[in-house]
C-alpha cells in the first residue's frame, strides 16, 4: 500500500513565488556556513595539537619513570653485590675515611 | 537544452566554484522551477520556501566536487531537491503529498475538454493514490518537468531502462483504466 496523499491545486502564481526568491539570504546563509566549518576546522586542528602536546608528555612521564625504576634497580643490585661479597658500602668508606683524617 | 547552453551553465559554475556570488545567475534562472517541484510535493508554501532554500545552499555547499556527468546541471539541482524533500518525510513521517494542477493532468491526456468531469477526476486522483511513489515520481519528473528519460534516470538514481520502464508501467495501467489516449507517444 502506497503511503501517498493526492491533491489538487491551482497554479501558483509567479508573484507569490518571487515572494520567496531572495538571494541575498541565501548568500547570508551561506557566509554563515563558510565561517562555521572554518571555525570547526580551527577548532579540530587545536584539539589535535592539544592532544599530540598531552601524548607526548605522558610519554615523556613514562619514559622518565621507567629510567627511575631502571636506576634503583641498578643501585640495589650494587649494594646487595657489596654487600654479598663483604666490599663496604660507599657511606662506610667515606665515614671511615673522615675519621682517619681526624 | 542546447550543448552552447549547457556549457554556458557549466562555465557559470566553474566561476562559482571560485567566488559562490557568480552562481546568482543560474539562482534566478532556477528558482521558479525547483520552487514548483518541492511544491508539488509538499503542497505547503512556507515549507516549499524551507526546502527551496536548503536545496540552493546544499548546491552552494557541494559546487566544488561538481562534475559534468552527461547531463544538464538542472538535473544536478532537481537530485538534490528531490532528496531534500525525502529526506523531510523520513523526519516527520508524514505521508509524502503529491499535488497536481488539473490543468497539467488534463495536458497529460489527448481528451477533448468536453469529455472530462468531475468524476473522471477524482477516479484518476484515486489512481495516482493507488500508484506506488517511484512510479509517481516518474511520471512527474516525466510530465510536468518535462525531463527526459536520461536526465530521471540521474535525478532518481535508477537506470534509463529502468526510468523508461517505470514509466511506460504506469501509463499502460493508465490507459488500460480509462480507456483514453495519453501523449507519450510523442515524447522519447
Amino acid at each position: 500500500m502506497s503511503r501517498n496523499e493526492i491533491r489538487l491545486r491551482r497554479t501558483i502564481s509567479p508573484g507569490q513565488i518571487a515572494r520567496h526568491r531572495n538571494y541575498n539570504k541565501l548568500m547570508a546563509r551561506h557566509s554563515r556556513y563558510i565561517k562555521m566549518k572554518r571555525s570547526i576546522i580551527a577548532l579540530v586542528y587545536v584539539l589535535i595539537i592539544i592532544l599530540m602536546i598531552l601524548l607526548y608528555m605522558l610519554v615523556r612521564r613514562a619514559e622518565h619513570q621507567k629510567q627511575l625504576q631502571k636506576n634503583g634497580k641498578n643501585v640495589a643490585w650494587i649494594m646487595k653485590h657489596n654487600h654479598d661479597s663483604g666490599c663496604e658500602s660507599i657511606d662506610n668508606y667515606i665515614f671511615k675515611q673522615k675519621k682517619v683524617a681526624e | 537544452m542546447t550543448e552552447a547552453e549547457i556549457q554556458h551553465e557549466y562555465a557559470i559554475l566553474e566561476r562559482a566554484k571560485r567566488n559562490p556570488k557568480a552562481f546568482g545567475e543560474l539562482y534566478e534562472k532556477y528558482f521558479d522551477r525547483i520552487f514548483n517541484f518541492i511544491y508539488r510535493q509538499t503542497d505547503d508554501e512556507e515549507l516549499t520556501d524551507d526546502l527551496c532554500s536548503q536545496t540552493f545552499l546544499s548546491v552552494l555547499k557541494n559546487i566544488g566536487r561538481y562534475e559534468f556527468r552527461g547531463v544538464p546541471f538542472s538535473a544536478w539541482l532537481y537530485k538534490i531537491a528531490s532528496n531534500e524533500v525525502n529526506k523531510h518525510y523520513r523526519k516527520k513521517k508524514n505521508d509524502k503529498v503529491f499535488s497536481i494542477e488539473e490543468v497539467r493532468v488534463r495536458e497529460l491526456f489527448e481528451q477533448a475538454n468536453d469529455g472530462w468531469d468531475e468524476e473522471m477526476m477524482e477516479q484518476l486522483l484515486r489512481y495516482f493514490k493507488e500508484l506506488p511513489t517511484d512510479m509517481l515520481q516518474v511520471l512527474e519528473l516525466r510530465f510536468f518537468e518535462d525531463k527526459d528519460f536520461k536526465e530521471i534516470a540521474f535525478i532518481l538514481d535508477i537506470t534509463e531502462s529502468g526510468a523508461k520502464m517505470r514509466t511506460y508501467r504506469a501509463l499502460d495501467r493508465l490507459r488500460k483504466n480509462f480507456n483514453i489516449r495519453i501523449k507519450y507517444d510523442v515524447k522519447e
